[in-house]
């Protein structure tokens, strides 16, 4: 009979075998005590040091020791939680991450607001598996459709190709999925019903993703909005030619076929209150009112007659109230709203129509390829120049007085401050002004809504939550944050409806915590050496219609990539990211312990990834020197046949076969399913794929 | 009977006491007096290399230094001819000694420098083996055992463990093959004890081994030494076949029917495997890596028997004991720190080499007594002690004694023996991004914290002595260091931050200097100083110019010199070291 040692852990006393770990203890009382180089076929190697746990000493001290190779002795008194081990677990998670040059998703992921799991979804497109690619955008972002027009696609400036040679055209990628995909009918929320209920307060991006999520986790949502028809911003600011309605009443569908309700014209402050949404029975409220108010330019003239503000200038058109421009347009701002607006004046008639902007072209936050397209559409763009006067005759415009500006110092958004060159004017005619220089929240709107408490802009949030400060009420979106993109939108959006979700659920608002990775730009840059054997490959590029061809017309610009160029373009992507996400320990341990992994940045290795043989690849930048390969390979399978080399810092992974009769025992192993890779607790070791089978499916939950 | 001795341990063999040696050999024929030429070992006055001593009936012996071969006719001429020795040669006669020697209390080194190293013969006539024959005649082994516990001998590599409490474990392991190791993988920057006591003593180790054997029962006996003591090693060899073939090792010791041999076993130069279980590690074929104690070498060592595990210089200590008896060890040193201890005086001393002083002594008795003080003119600062386990001791505590419960609360350790002296010129950053440079690059790799935190701290260490500091570094490894000594297995990791934070414990401001300032206030980090001429006190010698290599000096004879500039100038400090007029100054 095997003596049993009682030892007290975590408070409660327990009783072991004599060869029994702290670490087999914490696992028979499910206690969960991480570590990465433990192989319980193995004896312990005790080298990661995440398995800490604290054991009191004679002096009443808390002591760290090794859980996997500290045995019990009688009387022992272990805990395995307290702040000092989670501090020595992230310390140690850190020190691996600073020399673990690797990304765990691919970088245009990571860059995505919202953590689209973008080589998934190409590489479904290069199947030609349209369906499937919007499904995983979708998994993330339910606008796939809109966002395929309309995304600034910042993912393209990470995209690891465009090392290589250019970046994959990734937006043209997901709207050609979006275009040939097969609408789905039968969507179905597969969570049970929650008996809650949420109103979405605004039916642009914000609202809408918020909507898609809230009904997909079995919340019953209703989104209002001010407008006849939902979309916001997508349906009333972004004109046709960039966005055409259909395409975002595709997106839209999916949102009714889950169950969302719409009800529009019901303005807040006018038709609804927070208070008697919640007294119809909704449990929850998001507002997501948007940021719709152009700022005035403030100079004298500007109540005439033909002055229009930017968006409303848009909205009215989108509603089919303005139809035709005459004369002399002059626009006033450097953003995409003033480009719209300036692009849709030509599109009415206007014999000419200016942009005017105060600072160079390089500075305007418009995005440059729409500003370009304006150009060659004929607007013409003036830089350095700042309105002085709106000139009128019988309270109508008839001209805009200029002042000439150069840049001067840089001022606090990092740009050059127009300062005026004084007596440097000139007047140009015009007969519509359209002032385009920026939009804000209506904070007004919840002027009779005293719990919600506002800061000078909009609503006060809790950052991580999106709750303000009313019970149950929660914001996001431009309300909050101002003008934005609608992906940022669209990102805001899905964590709120996480954190009211929560909230519904559980009484405790606050989202999943953002996924954390590794990545390789954090330790060192990016650099061509680190892909070789990829050919250069020219970037398909963007087709659209000829400017005058599409200058007199509200149909689309851009046409999309044809099904052959777009299946070429998608076979360039790298599918960079790692094969290894969902089993790597190391991930899940960065992601447990919410670490910093560039907080302890250093000089890192960078490995060539290569095949240690024939069938097993390592990648030596993922590789933490737990030795279980090598133990395994030794001990286990009887092999031997790979093993460290170098020491300390530059300790390196070996294939170390001289003789015929090891390497038998090695192919022989391999055919058994290769231990050494199946033991590596994170991506260093693998079997590369073969070209049959089906990528591996990695979900990223949206925590990016 | 007239003899003269040449030290040839590796110290007197780099300073060509070999090419003495021969020169001996030549002239003495020609003297026509009968004058033995012997070998001995170090005396440990490394600084005078190569030494001779002469020894006559007239004069006694006369240890002389700085000896070349040209000077070997005329030195024999005056020292047994005509019976004066030369003043300028002279570093001792018996009896007025300078204090480097005086201050001393050799025990383990009794013998180095003074016995020839390669004769059995001689050993014994310096009453070696008297101490193995006591023990065998008085003791039984478990009676020894107990000499040495009484004896509060503890181990001299670093560690400071009870010897006698190693040994009764050991000795108590029902497994009856058990194993005794002497361990020789000195490898701590700067530090030779080991190396000396081998080379000028080698039957005293032998012999040490060969009672710590007999008292815990032992039949296998094993010198891992490193590879790169050559000379050590063939001293070693030597000697264990002159003991073999005297009966002192072998199948039957000295007639007792017991029977212990050893082996001389030669470490590839891995640091960490002077660490016990990356020592045996590293005998049985593996990789030189440490595991997790216990269980304990002394319970489950090579390949699976009880191991002991002592230093040179402790097996050294228990052949003076089983000769001198306990009570004699235990008149030195302080209660909890009996005897001697042998360091490696290196620095910015006047006299540097192998000292040896009884537990107790003060640092300040070794830094100006036995070193003799300042070699520069500078004020000291401080002592770095125990190698790159240890840390800074500052001159405000040099009243400190060296014992292992004193320097600890010093935030330094006893260590192996290395001890370093450092004047006003030395930057304390950057003394500490050297040990942790060395501790850095001979980790094993094996632990996390080790591996990869070391390289991050050394990183740090690195930035702020090139003038890049950031203004969270000293918090950083404040928290960082903390965790490396908690999470590692062995003592390189655990003892790896032990330099910074002696460092940032005493000279806190200089690593401020570094980050806020951009300063280093000792001069020495070269990303942080320029050199300048006074040319008030710029007498136009052009002896900086002709030293400098970058030509960032003019060279123009007699004309004061008025600059040093900053684009060539390499920072090498060559025109500060010639200037003898004080007029570079480094800023």
């Amino acid at each position: 009979m095997i003596e049993a040692i009682g030892i007290t852990f975590d408070g409660h006393e327990v009783h072991a075998g004599p060869e029994a770990t702290l670490l087999d203890v914490a696992r028979s009382r499910n206690v969960h005590v991480p570590t990465l180089c433990h192989d319980p076929r193995l004896p312990p190697e005790a080298s990661c040091w995440l398995c800490v746990v604290e054991v009191r000493a004679p002096d009443g001290s808390w002591r760290r020791e090794p859980a996997c190779d500290t045995r019990v002795t009688q009387g022992m008194v272990v805990r395995s939680s307290s702040p000092e081990i989670t501090e020595a677990r992230r310390w140690a998670i850190e020190l691996l991450l600073s020399d673990h040059y690797a990304d765990c998703v691919a970088p245009c992921a990571n860059r995505c607001p919202a953590g689209v799991d973008i080589p998934r979804y190409v590489k479904a497109v290069a199947d030609g598996r349209y369906n499937d690619a919007v499904e995983v955008i979708r998994e993330t972002n339910p606008l796939p459709s809109v966002c395929g027009r309309v995304c600034p696609h910042t993912c393209e400036l990470s995209c690891d190709r465009g090392v290589v040679d250019e970046p994959i055209a990734i937006n043209q990628l997901k709207r050609i999925a979006t275009d040939l995909a097969t609408p789905v009918t039968d969507r179905a929320v597969e969570a049970e019903p929650s008996g809650h209920s949420v109103a979405v307060v605004g039916g642009g991006p914000a609202g809408l993703s918020a909507a898609w999520f809230l009904a997909n986790a079995g919340h019953a949502v209703t989104v209002f909005d001010a407008r006849r028809e939902p979309g916001g911003m997508l349906r009333y600011g972004i004109p046709d030619y960039r966005l055409p309605r259909a395409v975002l009443d595709q997106d839209l569908d999916a949102l009714r076929q889950v169950g969302v309700e719409f009800v529009g014209e019901r303005r807040l402050g006018r038709d609804l209150s927070v208070g008697g949404l919640l007294q119809e029975g909704h449990h929850a409220v998001f507002l997501a009112l948007g940021a719709w108010r152009g700022r005035s330019l403030g100079v004298p003239g500007e109540d005439a007659d033909g002055v229009f503000g930017g968006v409303p200038f848009l909205v009215q058109v989108a509603e089919g109230e303005l139809t035709a421009v005459t004369g002399s347009v002059a626009v006033v701002g450097g953003g995409n709203t003033a480009v719209d607006a300036a692009r849709t004046a030509v599109r009415l008639g206007a014999d000419e129509v200016r942009l005017l902007y105060r600072r160079e072209r390089d500075q305007m936050p418009a995005f440059g390829h729409e500003v370009d397209a304006a150009v060659d559409e004929g607007v013409l763009l003036e830089c350095l120049v700042s309105p002085l006067e709106v000139m009128t005759k019988s309270g109508r415009v008839v001209g805009t007085r200029l002042q000439r500006m150069a840049l001067g110092p840089k001022d606090a958004s990092g740009r050059p401050r127009p300062v005026p060159i004084p007596g440097a004017e000139r007047m140009v005619p015009t007969d519509l002004l359209i002032t385009a220089i920026g939009e804000v929240p209506d904070r007004d709107a919840l002027a009779d809504e005293p719990g919600v408490e506002t800061n000078r802009w909009g609503p006060e949030v809790d950052d991580a939550t999106a709750a303000t400060s009313a019970d149950g009420v929660f914001a996001g979106g431009d309300f909050v944050t101002g003008p934005s993109t609608a992906i940022e939108a669209i990102a805001a959006g899905r964590r709120a409806a996480d954190s009211i979700d929560a909230w519904l659920r559980t009484g405790v608002a606050g989202g999943r915590p953002p996924l954390v990775v590794s990545r390789r730009a954090n330790l060192a840059e990016v650099t061509p050496d680190l892909f070789p054997g990829v050919a250069h490959e020219a970037r398909a590029p963007t087709p659209e219609r000829p400017a005058q061809a599409r200058a007199h017309d509200f149909e689309e610009v851009e046409t999309g990539l044809p099904e052959p160029e777009a299946h070429d373009e998608a076979v360039r992507c790298l599918q960079c990211g790692c094969s290894s996400f969902d089993s790597c320990t190391l991930r899940h341990l960065m992601d447990e312990y919410q670490v910093d992994p560039a907080r302890l940045a250093g000089y890192a290795h960078r490995y060539e990834v290569r095949d240690l043989r024939d069938g097993i690849r390592l990648d030596m930048n993922k590789c933490i020197r737990c030795n279980r390969c090598v133990r395994v390979c030794d001990q286990l399978a009887g092999v031997a046949a790979i093993d460290f080399v170098q020491r300390g810092f530059d300790t390196q992974l070996l294939f170390a076969v001289v003789d015929d009769e090891t390497l038998a025992r090695c192919d022989a192993c391999l055919k058994r399913g290769a231990p050494c890779v199946g033991t590596c607790p994170t991506g260093a070791l693998t079997l590369p794929a073969r070209p049959s089978d089906e990528p591996e499916i990695v979900t990223l939950g949206g925590r990016l | 009977m007239r003899s003269a001795a040449v030290g040839l341990g590796s110290c007197g063999l780099a300073a060509g006491a070999d090419a003495v040696r021969a020169a001996l050999e030549a002239a003495l024929p020609g003297l026509e007096l009968q004058v033995d030429l012997r070998t001995a070992g170090c005396v440990g006055l490394c600084s005078r290399e190569p030494t001779v001593e002469l020894t006559s009936p007239e004069l006694g012996s006369i240890l002389y230094g700085d000896v070349t071969p040209e000077q070997i006719p005329r030195l024999l001429q005056e020292h047994f001819v005509r019976g004066t020795p030369p003043v300028n040669l002279v570093i001792r006669r018996e009896q007025e000694a300078p204090t480097f020697l005086a201050a001393q209390l050799r025990l383990v080194l009794r013998r180095c420098g003074r016995v020839d190293p390669t004769s059995l013969a001689d050993y014994e006539a310096h009453r070696g083996y008297g101490g193995l024959r006591q023990a065998f005649e008085r003791h039984t082994p478990q009676g020894f055992l107990d000499e040495i516990t009484r004896s509060g001998l503890r181990g001299r590599g670093g560690g400071g463990f009870p010897t006698g409490r190693k040994w009764a474990t050991a000795r108590a392991q029902a497994d009856p093959h058990k194993v005794l190791i002497c361990n020789a993988d000195e490898g701590d920057p700067g530090a030779f004890m080991d190396r000396n006591i081998i080379e000028g003593d080698p039957f005293a180790v032998i012999e040490g081994m060969t009672l710590a054997a007999w008292a815990i029962g032992a039949s296998e006996g094993i010198v891992y030494v490193r590879d790169e003591y050559p000379l050590a090693v063939r001293r070693l060899n030597e000697a264990v076949a002159q003991a073999r073939a005297a009966g002192y090792l072998g199948d039957d010791v000295i007639g007792s029917g017991w029977a212990f041999d050893v082996a001389i076993r030669r470490g590839a130069g891995a640091f960490v495997c002077g660490e016990e279980t990356a020592l045996i590690a590293s005998l049985e074929g593996r990789r030189g890596l440490p595991v997790r104690r216990p269980p304990y070498p002394v319970v489950r060592g090579l390949d699976g028997h009880p191991t002991c595990i002592n230093n040179v210089e402790t097996l050294a200590n228990v052949a003076w004991i089983a000769d001198h008896g306990v009570d004699a060890f235990v008149a030195f040193g302080t209660a909890g720190s009996r005897g001697t201890k042998v360091f490696s005086l290196a620095g910015d001393v006047r006299n540097t080499g192998m000292v040896e002083v009884p537990m107790g002594a003060t640092l300040r008795q070794l830094v100006e007594d036995i070193g003799g003080g300042s070699a520069s003119g500078r004020p000291i600062k401080a002592v770095q002690i125990g190698g790159p386990a240890g840390g800074c001791i500052p001159a405000a505590l040099f009243d400190v004694p060296v014992d292992y419960e004193s320097l600890g609360e010093a935030g330094a350790l006893m260590g192996s023996g290395g001890l370093i002296v450092l004047d006003a010129g030395a930057c304390m950053v950057d003394i500490a991004r050297y040990f942790l440079a060395f501790t850095q690059a001979e980790s094993c790799g094996k632990c996390t914290f080790c591996r990869v935190g070391t390289k991050r701290m050394l990183e740090i260490l690195e930035r702020i002595c090139g003038g890049r500091g950031r203004p969270g570094d000293l918090d950083l490894l404040e928290r960082l260091a903390p965790q490396v000594t908690a999470h590692s297995l062995c003592g390189l990791g655990r003892a790896a931050p032990n330099p910074v934070l002696t460092t940032l414990r005493w000279f806190r401001d200089e690593y401020e200097a570094h980050i806020e300032r951009r300063c280093c206030p000792a001069g020495r980090c070269k990303e942080l100083i320029t050199f300048n001429i006074d040319p008030l006190r710029c007498e136009g010698c052009t002896m900086c110019a002709d030293q400098c290599v970058a030509e960032a000096i003019r060279n123009e004879g007699g004309v004061i010199h008025l600059e040093i500039m900053d684009d060539p100038c390499t920072k090498c400090g060559g025109c500060f070291s010639v200037c003898k007029f004080g007029a570079v100054a480094v800023r």
